[in-house]
């Protein structure tokens, strides 16, 4: 009878694995390789969809709501009135800072083509349409997530703030610098900052100048900081019913909720290559697999006669394939994590890719499910070899 | 070994090149499978940038200019006075110019987008007819002044159809733009994602008469479009709003650059793909040869020689890349060809072109040939008699 | 390892070690039914050497994987220690076969990529033994093959004689019932073939180890204490 520990050690032991891989470095350098590349791709697409969602998700703070004109689908488009902008500052609930002013900033959103940093202007190649907002010093002040990282905010008319990603999108750029706005040189000096926000991604200039630069006399949005996400909901339902005041308000993370559905595409993309990738590698473990069997058909059929079961002799391919593709993932993974933290822009849009433990979990699963799969008919083949024929093969 | 003698010694070893890959049906078949998967995957990615590029730069020709207002870092909707359009035709070189104002409300889809393009339609008759429109449904669109031609992807994309009544919702802080979709553009057209509809009507559910987007202008030729449009810019060099007309090209030129990191992402990801598979032939080739190496040694012993040998053995590698690749291309032409590709949430479908596909599927030679190329030379190297001798 | 005298007590106990009546064995080849045993009755008792001799085509190796419990007869007795093979289903004929038979091949069919130490260890794996006693195991056996000095050597670098004899260390390890040999010798050059024959013999005369081997090797055969002789799948 066999007693329990004898079931575990009737896989031969992973050494036997381990060399029968190295025995053929090549196939099985060829194999891993496959597979690193599959969890690699497959990581960081799940990294750069992840962090186009975050951002969406992470910009706008609960406590915050955010007042446009009736009907406006998006700040862009909104045209509110200085006065109902400046008026909506008194509604009940708004807080209040140590002074006793309101904490409400009135803004300016616009979608401007600007030059890249060191290009020409009058090449259109040389342009990107980058987010512009016009602000006042309460910008900050509502935004508590945000921080300057260097330097201060604008406030003579030639001046402009930069996110901290604007350089992935219009180029190396710092305090100091020179971008063109509206034909006027800006000169840099604040550098802004708040993890995995769409402010990253901003120019910033003063109210007035945009305004001016525009030619417009109307504003974007307000944005107002109440105490709390209740008392923020709340606000939100006395300004939407308001008869005073005809805008309409939406707490600062719901607005941006709506952008989420953008970058669905990305987490499909990436799943959809994710998965051609890894079929690809377990087509070419199976491939590696068969090889590696016919030349050990005789030696299974050893193992058989000594007593081991078709299955145990089957697992053993498994535990092979099993083994490449988890150093295979490994690498992989490590791969993928070397792209933490680089920066990505899409029409204007910057963020930092996140490769997170999450994610090299989920790369590793993904090798698993690729070295199992793959090994799947080669183990059934080997578990089907009929004893003695297999140790008469040549 | 000439390239010319290797092609003649591959022709003449066709018979024996068959029946090496039917020795091993299985080592085959996965490696076809293999190479299907990856130029698939290739393909596709090049149909998905080919679909980028065209959304982006529509069929954008150097004939058809953009006059827009001379500001540096300009808005992304942009204000000109309609009136500029008035005149234009007698500009040298001018076949036809009409006023346009571009409207982006939400889609039916949430979180979608829809355009609305406002025009005037007699102006715009002249700048020539949108693909697929037939007489009648030009008739009705004239005839009804809250009428719609839209174009197919947005029908698609919508799931409207011809003789719905819509709306689009308002995003300029202004209601609903409500129309009837009285014809549709077809695929193909530049139009073909947005709404046509009347700038009159426009302009009074959305208010700001009098100004447009941009003035469109056709040109009688691609080669003189410089030329004439320093001539508009001349024109309204000393008015209110100075004006600076450029390419369709040069219009859509940031939105490109906007693109630029994914798309390289795209691509670089094709690339690697076809890279490992690369290495996979080449050890899936090798693996052929070393089950047969007496069978090679033979060979050799009957009086192949060595060029004839290494032939044989890329020529293998290049059938089954060929095959592969051709499979591969192809179904991914099938895919994309039935135009249901659409990314949810992406808002358009993609598409492909012959030229994608076939530039895909041609790249399957020259991988198959460096596939080929160690193991055939491997081949080569062992000593006859070493070969003979061999064991399994 | 047990010794010659725990051996024949068993052997008096039970009786015969391996009792055949009636075996028949075919193929079917196409629609035919092609016999490759017939009527075959034959015992081998605890402590024998037997070889089976015969032209090739008479069945020899087919009575080997029998025997073995690698095959099942189409017809007749096939008793060991007084069971009947047929009546195991596989998963215990598995098990049975890892602790009552010993296999040593023409080609050794060693495993390449473990060393001789490791290879010897493989069918304890299947026991319940620790890894302290599995070595203990290995190396006595073999230090009674005289390999003790070879302990971490591949294959690959021992000769085919040294080959063989880790083949028979890795046989007699888990203290089989009988060993059973296909052409023990068929792939050695005469001086290697003697060490191993002789090994055998000692092995059958001092430990009372049962042999069973099919050979066409005439020096082989002069070691054997009983000569069988099979033709066309019957006894000559």
């Amino acid at each position: 009878m066999r007693a329990p520990g004898a079931a575990t050690r009737a896989l031969l032991p992973l050494r036997y694995a381990g060399r029968n891989a190295l025995a053929r470095p090549a196939a099985t350098a060829v194999t891993g390789l496959g597979v690193a590349i599959a969890v690699m791709v497959y990581v960081v697409m799940a990294a750069t969809a992840e962090s186009l969602q975050g951002l969406a998700a992470r910009t706008g703070d609960p406590a915050n709501v955010l007042v446009t004109s009736k009907g406006a689908g998006s700040a862009e488009s909104s045209r509110l009135d200085l006065a109902t902008a400046r008026g909506v500052r008194f509604a009940p609930g708004v807080a209040r800072d140590a002074g006793g002013a309101t904490l409400a900033s009135v803004e300016k959103l616009d979608l401007l083509r600007i030059t890249v940093a060191g290009g020409d202007p009058d090449a259109p190649a040389d342009q990107r349409y980058t987010a512009v907002r016009g602000v006042t010093p309460a910008a900050l002040r509502v935004r508590p997530a945000l921080r300057l990282l260097r330097g201060r905010l604008p406030e003579a008319a030639d001046e402009i703030a930069i996110g901290r990603l604007v350089p992935e999108n219009l180029g190396p750029l710092d305090v100091g610098d020179t971008l063109h706005l509206r034909g006027v040189p800006h000169r840099v000096v604040g550098v802004l900052g708040a993890r995995g926000q769409f402010f990253e991604s901003e120019l910033w200039v003063p109210l007035e100048t945009l305004l001016g630069a525009l030619g417009e006399r109307q504003a974007s949005q307000v944005l107002l900081r109440t105490a709390g996400p209740e008392a923020a909901t709340a606000l939100v339902e006395r300004l939407e019913s308001s008869r005073q005041w005809s805008v309409s308000a939406r707490t600062e993370p719901e607005y941006f909720a709506r952008l989420e559905r953008a970058s669905s595409a990305f987490v499909y993309l990436g799943n959809l290559i994710g998965a051609l990738l890894g079929l690809g590698a377990v087509v070419a473990g199976a491939n590696t697999l068969y090889a590696t069997m016919s030349q050990r058909i005789r030696e299974m059929g050893t193992l058989r006669a000594l007593g081991f079961g078709r299955w145990q002799v089957g697992a053993t391919l498994l535990v092979e394939s099993a083994l490449v593709a988890a150093v295979g993932g490994a690498m992989g993974v490590a791969g993928a994590a070397l792209w933490d933290g680089f920066g990505v822009s899409i029409l204007g849009l910057a963020f930092e890719l996140d490769v997170d433990a999450a994610s090299a979990l989920r790369g590793l699963a993904m090798a698993a499910l690729i070295g199992v799969a793959g090994a799947l008919l080669p183990a059934r083949s080997a578990a089907r070899l009929e004893i003695v024929a297999a140790l008469r093969h040549s | 070994m000439s390239a010319r003698r290797l092609v003649a010694e591959l022709a003449r070893s066709l018979p024996l090149l068959a029946r090496q890959l039917r020795r091993s049906p299985r080592r085959t078949a996965l490696t076809f499978l293999g190479l299907a998967i990856a130029f698939f995957l290739f393909t596709s990615l090049e149909s998905v940038l080919y679909t980028m590029g065209q959304v982006v730069q529509g069929t954008a020709g150097d004939a058809l200019l953009f006059m827009r207002p001379a500001e540096r870092e300009g808005h992304w909707l942009p204000r000109l006075p309609a009136r500029y359009a008035d005149g234009l035709e007698s500009v040298p070189g001018v076949v036809a110019a009409a006023p346009v104002r571009f409207h982006v409300g939400a889609g039916a889809r949430e979180g979608s987008y829809a355009v609305a393009v406002g025009i005037e339609p007699d102006a715009h008759l002249a700048m020539g007819l949108p693909a697929g429109v037939s007489g009648d449904e030009l008739r009705a669109f004239f005839a009804e002044r809250r009428a719609a031609l839209v174009g197919e992807r947005l029908l698609e994309d919508s799931g409207w159809e011809v003789g719905d009544r819509v709306t689009i919702a308002g995003r300029e802080g202004a209601g609903g733009l409500d129309f009837e979709i009285v014809g549709d553009i077809a695929r193909g057209d530049r139009l073909d994602r947005v709404a046509v509809v009347s700038l009159d009507y426009l302009e009074d559910v959305l208010g700001g008469a009098g100004r447009v987007t941009y003035v469109q202008i056709r040109v009688r030729d691609a080669l003189i479009a410089p030329a004439v449009a320093e001539a508009l810019d001349a024109r309204f060099a000393h008015a209110a709003v100075a004006t600076e007309t450029v390419t369709e090209k040069a219009h859509l030129a940031p939105f490109v650059g906007g693109l630029a990191d994914a798309m390289a992402g795209l691509r670089a990801v094709g690339l690697l793909a076809l890279g490992v598979t690369l290495l996979v032939v080449a050890n899936s080739v090798a693996i052929g040869v070393r089950e047969r190496t007496r069978e090679i040694g033979t060979l050799r012993a009957l009086g192949f020689g060595r060029g004839r040998v290494l032939a044989l053995v890329m020529g293998e590698a290049v059938a089954v890349a060929i095959a592969g690749g051709a499979a591969g291309a192809a179904a991914a032409w099938a895919v994309f060809a039935s135009g249901s590709v659409a990314i949810p949430g992406a808002g358009f479908a993609f598409a492909t072109d012959a030229s994608v596909v076939l530039r895909s599927a041609l790249l399957a030679v020259p991988l198959g040939l460096l596939a080929g190329t160690p193991p055939g030379l491997g081949a080569v190297r062992i000593p006859i008699t070493d070969a003979l001798r061999h064991s399994d | 390892m047990q010794g010659s005298a725990a051996r024949r007590g068993r052997a008096e106990s039970v009786g015969a070690l391996v009792e055949i009546r009636g075996l028949h064995k075919s193929y079917w080849r196409g629609g035919n039914e092609v016999p490759v045993l017939s009527d075959l009755s034959l015992t081998i008792e605890h402590g024998d050497f037997v070889a089976l001799m015969g032209p090739s085509g008479s069945g020899k190796s087919t009575l080997l994987n029998l025997i073995a419990g690698l095959d099942r007869p189409s017809r007749g007795s096939l008793r060991i220690e007084g069971r009947e093979l047929a009546h195991y289903a596989e998963g215990e004929l598995d098990r049975w076969r890892n602790r009552s038979i010993g296999f040593v091949f023409q080609f050794y069919n060693l495993i390449p990529v473990l060393s001789a130490l490791e290879n010897v260890e493989v069918p304890l794996l299947l026991t319940e033994h620790g890894a302290t006693e599995r070595r203990a195991r290995c190396e006595a056996a073999l230090r009674i093959v005289g390999l003790a000095h070879r302990l971490e050597h591949r294959p690959s670098e021992l000769s085919g004689g040294e080959q063989q004899r880790v083949a028979i260390a890795r046989a007699l390890v888990n203290d089989p019932l009988l060993v059973l040999a296909d052409e023990p010798t068929g792939d050695l050059d005469g001086e290697s073939a003697e060490e191993v024959l002789a090994l055998m013999e000692e092995l059958n005369s001092r430990a009372g180890t049962t042999f069973v081997m099919v050979t066409h090797d005439p020096r082989a055969a002069a070691r054997a204490r009983r000569l069988v002789h099979l033709e066309k799948g019957r006894l000559a």
